[in-house]
């Protein structure tokens, strides 16, 4: 089995409500980057990276196109797609970070993998460990009676896990809004805020003592992501675990955190580690640690949730966030759904997603001409 | 956790298990009627201190009634109920193993396939000078190198340090330059000696010291370490836990991964992915328990890309030392077929017991 194909697609996936967090600025669409690898027996490989993920990896669409044609793509031409560790070691050697477009391939790999053994990506994995798969919801910005009625409105979908976002100033309008949402949903939901990195580490240690009482699960990137001194002062200083999401940028930060017990939990996302290989790696070594990990993902379409979910099923999770498919209004995957607060994925081979090609706006190609066009 | 019955999902309906003076050997059979072998040594000499008849017991009574049932695609969740009721790795080693052997035979493809190995330059296999005496190691490296072997594996911390010095050198001059020399001090030393001694054999180029100290003396291996230029492996690992405790205390510059002591495959390719990331070397060595604990691990080592692989042979005559040559021409092989791509005479093994779903 040869890989003979490598194509690449944009589609943007606008939001039915656009969302915006402390560092994400208000973002009405998703520009998504599609990879197509297709096998000498007509096996086809789906992977899929967000494109305007600038605030959380720095990607831009264009920059994760250009990756995958020119250093990463010409790479799987010609190659067994079952080769996987070898082929992974290579996209990790050739490009310097570009972990967005290495999760994109590394998924289609992974998919094709999946596809000529007749089995699902978490089966590759080690097999499920769990088969429920409850992700949690996010309350965004707004008064606190806003807040408290969104969150009421999720725990009446079936979500049991929410995180509230938070960060703004003065604090007391987080705290309000926090403080409403745990009225609204009572004692039994796992609530958690997230800062996204906007609090500078004393005042974190400070507030945080204030929201002792809501009775947190965790608290997410209390500090800017490069303040590993200061995330760990948290963690070390506050009486709620604390969440790294933007400080994992690598499997190699990923290290680091364990090391130095800078965090007590690890938010791992493909586009953020550079796919499945790479997640699954970090859980280990995260679970060497004794540190609890959440499998996430940024905002981003069905296929790349999909694959979250699939390692969600295979590697052991605290926490899940797969809600990120939700709200689009032009999503080309289908085969993966939220319902009732839990992921579904479709009982078939590889990722189990089904893609309308025809729908993406060719970004190019290499390999075995004509295809894309 | 339990899991819903999904139509046309492969389950496990029977396990079968042997015991030899040795080892136990598990054969699961998934109800399409593919079925999966394991084998793991125990007692002396084996990566385990349970008796055969002791992990038959665990197998039969604490593991059965979790496999019987179940979906092979719920392997995940299996270990993790395995772990709850208390397994010892190598109970656990054997119905992991047994369930990959069959989970790459419902795919059609070798074991190291599954895993996700192949297109490598291949994985060294390393030879174990048994020879005590420096002449007759001299000899014993020679005859190694002569058939292709690069990778010589010597005990040292056997009586007096001019003793490890003069096999060393014997070692060392029979082989030639290109030649990797690994030390396995097997627990002899105090951190003391470890040090004099490591410094001593020094000059003849040794690329790792496994085990300088008692194996459980992490900060005694950490010590050693700082100390000495040659990196120290730890060589008994059992979980992820102990060797990320080992890393950050700086006690090894390598990792060893036994499979049948970290409770089988799935572990030892998460401890591989743990030293990977870390950026530290791994090796993977199997005692020579069984054919099938040893031709797993040959499978494993060609899917993590170890510095080297140190692999056993065959407990015994039902075991089919044939199918146990791992080795060709100092690399690392594997039987071609689906799955381990070997299996056992089963009518030579004395039948434990047989339990259905």
């Amino acid at each position: 089995m040869r890989i003979t194909a490598v194509e690449v697609y944009r589609k943007e996936l606008p939001l039915t409500i656009p969302f915006g967090h402390a560092t994400s600025g208000s973002i009405r669409a998703l520009e998504e980057v599609y990879v197509v690898l297709r096998t000498g027996p007509g096996l086809v490989g789906l992977g899929e990276a967000r494109g305007n993920a600038h605030y959380l990896t720095g990607d831009t669409p264009e920059r994760l196109v250009a990756e995958i044609l020119r250093h990463l793509g010409p790479r799987l031409l010609g190659r067994d797609p079952r080769e996987l560790h070898a082929l992974l070691d290579e996209l990790e050697s050739v490009v310097m970070g570009a972990h967005g477009a290495r999760s994109a391939v590394d998924m289609a790999l992974h998919d094709l993998v999946g596809k000529a053994y007749g089995v699902p990506v978490y089966e590759l994995l080690g097999g499920a460990v769990r088969d429920e798969l409850p992700s949690n919801q996010s309350i965004w910005y707004g008064p606190p009676d806003a807040a408290a009625r969104q969150a009421a409105a999720h725990v009446a979908e079936g979500f049991r896990y929410l995180k509230v976002r938070a960060g703004l100033r003065p604090f007391e309008h987080d705290l309000d809004r926090i403080r409403a949402v745990r009225e609204a949903v009572g004692p039994a939901i796992s609530l958690a805020i997230d800062v996204n990195g906007v609090w500078e580490a004393r005042e974190a240690v400070a507030w945080l003592r204030r929201l002792e009482t809501f009775d947190l699960a965790y608290v997410e990137q209390p500090v800017a992501h490069t303040d590993v001194a200061g995330l760990r002062y948290v963690t070390e200083h506050a009486g709620i675990p604390i969440m790294a999401d933007e400080s994992v940028q690598s499997v190699a930060d990923v290290v680091r955190l364990a090391r130095e017990r800078a965090a007590d939990i690890l938010h791992l996302k493909l586009n953020k580690l550079g796919g499945i290989g790479a997640l699954w790696r970090a859980a280990a070594v995260a679970e060497a640690a004794g540190l609890e990990v959440m499998i996430g993902q940024p905002n981003e379409g069905g296929l790349a949730t999909a694959a979250a979910a699939h390692c969600a099923r295979a590697v052991p999770a605290a926490y899940l966030e797969l809600y990120g498919a939700e709200g689009l209004a032009d999503d080309p995957a289908t085969g993966f759904a939220l319902r009732r607060g839990r992921a579904v994925l479709r009982t078939a081979p590889g990722l189990g997603v089904t893609l309308d090609v025809a729908t993406l706006q060719p970004a190019g190609a290499i390999g075995e001409a004509g295809r894309a066009a | 956790m339990t899991l819903p019955p999904e139509a046309g999902v492969a389950r496990i309906v029977r396990l079968d298990v042997f015991t030899t003076e040795a080892a136990v050997l598990v054969k699961l059979t998934a109800d399409g009627g593919l079925t999966g072998w394991a084998g793991v040594g125990s007692g002396p000499g084996s990566a385990s201190t349970e008796t055969p008849a002791g992990v038959a017991s665990v197998v039969r009574h604490v593991l059965a009634p979790l496999v019987l049932g179940r979906p092979l695609a719920a392997r995940g969740a299996l270990l993790v109920a395995f772990d709850r009721a208390g397994s010892p790795g190598a109970a656990t080693a054997a119905l992991d193993v047994a369930l990959h052997d069959l989970v790459a035979r419902a795919a059609g493809v070798p074991l190291y396939r599954w895993l996700g190995g192949g297109h490598r330059a291949g994985v060294e296999a390393a030879a174990r000078v048994l020879a005590v005496e420096p002449e007759a190691a001299g000899r014993e490296a020679g005859a190694w190198v002569s058939r292709g072997v690069r990778v010589l594996v010597v005990r040292v911390g056997i009586g007096s340090r001019d003793r490890d010095v003069a096999r060393l050198r014997a070692i060392r001059e029979a082989a030639g330059e290109g030649v990797r020399l690994a030390l396995d001090a097997a627990s002899a030393w105090t951190v003391r000696e470890a040090i004099a001694r490591i410094r001593a054999l020094e000059p003849y180029g040794p690329e790792s010291v496994e085990e300088p100290v008692a194996a459980d003396d992490v900060l005694g291996a950490a010590e050693v370490a700082r100390a000495v230029g040659v990196p120290v492996v730890a060589g008994t690992l059992r979980s992820l836990a102990d060797a990320m405790t080992r890393v950050r205390l700086g006690a090894a510059g390598m990792l060893r991964v036994t499979p049948t002591r970290v409770g089988g495959l799935h572990r030892a390719r998460r401890l591989a992915a743990l030293a990977d990331a870390v950026r530290l070397p791994h090796v993977v060595g199997q005692p020579g328990d069984t054919m099938l604990a040893t031709v797993a691990a040959a499978h494993l080592a060609l899917a993590t890309a170890p510095r080297w692989a140190e692999l056993g042979g065959a407990a015994g005559p039902a075991d089919d030392p044939d199918a146990a040559r791992v080795h060709e021409a100092g690399r690392i092989v594997v039987p071609s077929g689906p799955g381990l791509g070997a299996a056992p005479d089963e009518g030579r093994l004395e039948r434990a017991a047989t339990l259905t779903a």
